[in-house]
């Protein structure tokens, strides 16, 4: 109690460097918590499951050494063969990769549904998802059945009961009915699997359902007690040969088997729908916020060996008087904790207070019950502890190991060792700002490349329509539909195709020159198109030409991209035109009439891939589901309107689904920006505070030089030369912040930017604005209070002295 | 050398106007020695400030060698001390952070001049004080006088002709304050003017005149 009373006294000595010293610390601890919390989410993905021994198997197709493709799924047959025939899988699941919307009709509630998929009982056995309804072994066993989830349920019976009932889902072309038969609780956030409608895999016709030559389910495996997914690996590489399509006969066919916890931070491959985390990012951000903490801390630890130097006599009476090193210590660690408790409790209302700004602005629902998970509380404690020990122990034993006489003749505040701490301090400081700077110029300049690279003058003008569900007579209504908007006289163009910039083509297809040995087969991406889809997004033509009904039908005609022409041999984009393909589901070749110039149909987070362009008539059932509707001006509302009008016309039971391109190539980059963003606030965070405690230290500082300035003056020192005196140290340190700083920075920031498979190269004059920047904000921190000693009276030093 | 004529210096607080110095004029000729005596509070350390340009008066005009310095801006004051004026303190008013050698070096600097100029001329001087052999040691590994000693050698350095010495035995023992003083007297000797305020009757035995103050005001 006795402590206590004297901590507080203490305390309410120096208000305003106290009240300082909180403030400071919370926003650091506040925003390293709000990291922590992101960075915990990312971490959290899929581990409600117990998926201890729960894997997915992935498909690898190598060319000797290379790998050629880089599959998240694997084909229908995996599971069955490799569960008969490998020893030491408990259990599998198939879940189907669909890549289109389904028009789904309950009475006259009608959506248009992409979260769903067909899927195996098992499901329940290897996913955690909980049975609000429905038994669990009963689900998913009969064809035409489905579980659906919640927020599904609301949508389409309100409050009314779902089981029973029986919806319609239709596509382009086909229609099926699936019976609920249970509910499942939304699937949280932090769930690689988004699906809204399990569908009954029994209902797929049985002759499809173990097919091996379609890529279309991902496989999840448990495996028994001590087996390695390495072993697995082995195994299937082993009996590979006999299940190859002749489409893969001659590549290496591998799995591997990304454990269930690591889905989401493993790197994207083909295939995959969910947006995806990013270890790196991860690695950075858990940087970020412990070097924030360690701001904050270094901070507050400046401060308070500032303010001990300061009462250094008072400890020096203290020990005089027989205080023991025990007491001393005790009596620091308790300042030290009523510190970081205080800034504890204040940024725990940063944290109650941002996280809603936090969750609006990632657009993620991330540390949903934060504050009721014991996680969050030990997280919380140990920041305390850690603190306290931090900031309580170094001064404390500091004061201990002084001669009571030697603090009370003030030779603590000069001492060199005091001086060469606080510089070490203030370094540190620096060197994080230094780090976090130029990491946001970086980062900030990526993504800058990334848009810029992507963006096109026109993609304001496009209106993308969803392709509508399955109607009578739909290829003359699409026809028609396709006419009439042409003859609007903003419209200019109207295109149907298989995807639309920004959207992964996938639909691997076989091909290889007409004539070749099997052998020289590759996957190609085959993207369905029309006359109009060239002329409307008019990618760079590196020569020959694109489709065009002057030649009339053109339908065994082909358009590659540089690099289909660089996997399929030829030696150059000229030497292709002319040249022709065998496709694997083509009987009569194809002839290659032009090639585009390699451009990023994804994000620049993507490498180029192969892509074949060719009229969408020739392969019918690949999916044709956007219409790009491209306008002489931007898309307005009252466009929007009469295209919509439109097409209730032509499809009256249609659900009207669009988006503006703009927005969705904007919405590549989104993860990316707020890693901008995240880094920017913290950069702003740290450089706020880290000048914070600049301004202290230097409050200390100037008080300890004062008499040498005054000493100087009275000598004739300029007030120039007073300036370079008392703010070259500052250069000095700032410097050496910089030089330590740039290698870690140039580490990490080259190890972000190698996850992007087109990134800028490292801009070396972002080290020098991060430098130049760090050095104004330090002067300008400092300047008040040098000009302030500068132009004092050197008498009215000297005699205070 | 030095003429000021009603010097008056006020210092005002919130509640009180204090007159430190009350319409003082005083004379002092070149290779003059003259002591200012007086009791506790009496402005004599306010006149010191005053003629060594540390302080400017309220009121008051103050000569040096016939130029008015009392109307000089805080940079021309700054340019006109250099040379001109050299400081001893009463707590020697030494910087811990640089060695012996660096403090007598410091006016040298700010005066301008080559390197192995200045080098020369701290040597030298710091041989007439007998501190030489201290020139890398810090202030704080001396002892009183000697630090007094360094403080001297740091006014002469320049060799100005001035040196305004604030009771330069003040800290010092007996043996250490008759030391200082024969250097003093000696730096007279050799032409160089000194104004010095004490308490001490015997050092102001030394000086040729004696000033005495009472209430801010010449009383003899």
């Amino acid at each position: 109690m006795e402590y206590w009373s004297q901590v507080i006294k203490s305390q309410r000595a120096r208000k305003s460097l106290s009240v300082l010293n909180v403030f400071g610390l919370s926003v650091c601890i506040g925003a390293a918590l709000l990291i922590m919390l992101y960075v915990w989410f990312e971490l959290s993905f899929d581990s409600f499951h117990n998926g201890d021994r729960v894997y997915r198997v992935e498909s690898r197709l190598y060319e000797g050494a290379t790998l050629t493709d880089n599959w998240a799924t694997t084909s229908f047959g995996h599971a069955p063969a490799m569960s008969r025939e490998i020893p030491g899988i408990e259990q599998y699941v198939r879940v189907t990769a669909q890549d289109r919307g389904q028009e789904v009709t309950f009475g006259d509630r009608q959506f248009i549904e992409e979260q769903y998929c067909y899927t195996e009982p098992a499901f329940f056995e290897l996913f955690n998802f909980p049975i609000l309804k429905g038994g669990k072994s009963e689900q998913l066993i009969r064809p035409n059945t489905m579980v659906i989830t919640e927020s599904a349920a609301r949508r389409y019976f309100a409050d009314g009961e779902p089981i029973g009932k029986v919806l319609a889902f239709r596509t382009s072309s086909s229609e099926q009915h699936f019976e609920v038969t249970g509910v499942i609780a939304d699937m949280p956030y932090n769930s690689h699997l988004h699906y809204d409608f399990l569908l009954s895999f029994s209902t797929i016709p049985e002759a499809r359902r173990d097919i091996w030559y379609i890529h279309g389910v991902y496989t999840y495996i448990r495996l028994e007690p001590g087996k390695k997914p390495a072993d697995i690996e082995t195994a299937f590489h082993a009996i590979s040969g006999k299940y190859k399509t002749t489409a893969l006969k001659h590549k290496d066919w591998k799995v591997e088997l990304i454990h269930l916890y690591d889905i989401h931070l493993t790197p994207r491959k083909s295939y995959e729908k969910e947006g995806k985390g990013s270890s790196m990012a991860i690695r950075i951000l858990s940087v970020m916020a412990i070097a924030l903490l360690l701001i904050g801390w270094v901070n507050a630890l400046n401060l308070t060996v500032a303010r001990y130097l300061e009462r250094g006599r008072e400890f020096g009476i203290r020990k005089a008087f027989g205080a023991s090193r025990r007491q001393v210590v005790l009596q620091g660690l308790l300042e030290a904790g009523l510190l970081n408790l205080s800034a504890l409790i204040l940024a725990l209302g940063w944290v109650e207070v941002l996280l809603p700004f936090a969750r609006r602005w990632a657009e993620l629902d991330f540390a949903a019950g934060a504050f009721l998970s014991p996680e969050f509380w030990v997280m919380a404690a140990s920041v305390f502890i850690g603190g306290t020990l931090f900031t309580g122990l170094y001064p404390s034993f500091l004061l201990t190991r002084i001669r009571p006489a030697d603090i009370m003749r003030g030779k603590l505040l000069h001492s060199h060792k005091g001086n060469r701490m606080r510089k070490v301090l203030i370094v540190g400081q620096f060197l994080a700002s230094f780090v976090l700077i130029s990491g946001t110029l970086v980062v900030t300049g990526q993504v800058h490349y990334m848009q810029q690279e992507t963006s096109s003058v026109s993609s304001s003008r496009i209106l993308v329509v969803k392709y509508p569900a399955f109607t009578e007579g739909m290829s003359v209504k699409m026809e028609s539909f396709k006419k009439r908007l042409e003859q609007i006289p903003y419209i200019v163009h109207v295109s149907v195709s298989g995807a639309v910039p920004g959207v992964e083509v996938a639909n691997y297809f076989t091909n290889r020159p007409y004539g070749s040995d099997l052998s020289e087969v590759k996957l190609i991406q085959m993207f369905a198109v029309d006359y109009d889809y060239l002329p409307l997004y008019s990618p760079d033509m590196f020569c020959g030409r694109t489709f065009s009904e002057t030649y009339g039908n053109e339908r065994n005609k082909v358009i590659l991209n540089e690099e289909a022409v660089r996997q399929l041999g030829y030696s150059s984009p000229e030497k292709a035109l002319g040249e022709q393909l065998a496709m694997e589901v083509l009987e009569e070749p194809l002839e290659v009439i032009g090639v585009v110039k390699d451009y990023h149909q994804q994000s620049l987070a993507e490498p180029y891939k192969p892509i074949l362009f060719f009229l969408k008539e020739q392969v019918p059932f690949i999916a044709t589901p956007y219409i790009s509707v491209k306008m002489d001006g931007s898309v307005n509302s009252d466009r929007l309107a009469e295209v919509e009008q439109m097409y209730r016309t032509y499809f009256p039971s249609a659900f009207f689904s669009y988006f503006y391109l703009d927005d969705y190539s904007d919405s590549l980059y989104k993860s990316d920006r707020n890693f901008g963003w995240i880094f920017a606030s913290a950069s702003l965070l740290a450089v706020f505070v880290a000048c914070l405690g600049l301004w202290v230290v230097t409050l200390f500082s100037m008080l300890a030089r004062v008499k040498e300035v005054g000493i100087r003056k009275v000598l004739g020192a300029g007030k120039t030369s007073l300036f370079i005196i008392l703010t070259r140290e500052l250069l000095f340190l700032t410097v050496l912040a910089t030089i330590l700083g740039l290698p870690v920075s140039v580490v990490l920031m080259n190890g972000w930017l190698e996850s992007y498979a087109f990134h800028i190269v490292l801009p070396w004059w972002v080290y020098g604005v991060a430098f130049v920047l760090l050095m104004c904000i330090a002067f300008l921190t400092v300047l008040r209070q040098v000009w302030r000693v500068i132009r004092l009276k050197p008498m009215r030093i000297l005699r205070n002295e | 050398m030095i003429k000021t004529e009603n010097l008056s210096m006020v210092f005002t607080t919130e509640e009180v106007q204090t007159k430190a110095l009350n319409e003082v004029s005083i004379e002092i000729k070149q290779g003059e020695f003259v002591a200012i005596m007086g009791p506790s509070v009496c402005g004599k350390s306010t006149l010191l400030n005053i003629l060594g340009t540390l302080d400017s008066p309220t009121s008051g005009k103050y000569f040096f060698n016939g130029k008015e310095v009392d109307k000089m801006g805080e940079n021309q004051l700054t340019v006109f001390r250099k040379g001109n004026i050299g400081f001893v303190f009463q707590s020697f008013n030494l910087i811990d952070e640089l060695t012996v050698f660096e403090n007598v070096e410091l006016p040298l600097i700010y005066l301008g001049g080559r390197k192995s100029e200045r080098k020369r001329k701290v040597m030298e001087v710091l041989d007439r004080m007998n501190i030489a052999h201290r020139a890398g040691h810090f202030p704080q590994q001396l002892s009183g006088g000697q630090q007094q000693r360094v403080a001297i050698a740091r006014a002469v350095v320049t060799d100005c002709p001035l040196i305004l010495a604030d009771e330069p035995t003040g800290n010092l023992d007996s043996t250490n304050g008759a030391e200082v003083m024969e250097l003093l007297s000696e730096l007279n000797k050799q032409g160089t003017t000194i104004v010095m305020v004490t308490h001490s009757e015997r050092d102001a035995g030394f000086a040729h005149r004696i000033i005495h103050l009472l209430d801010g005001r010449i009383v003899s």
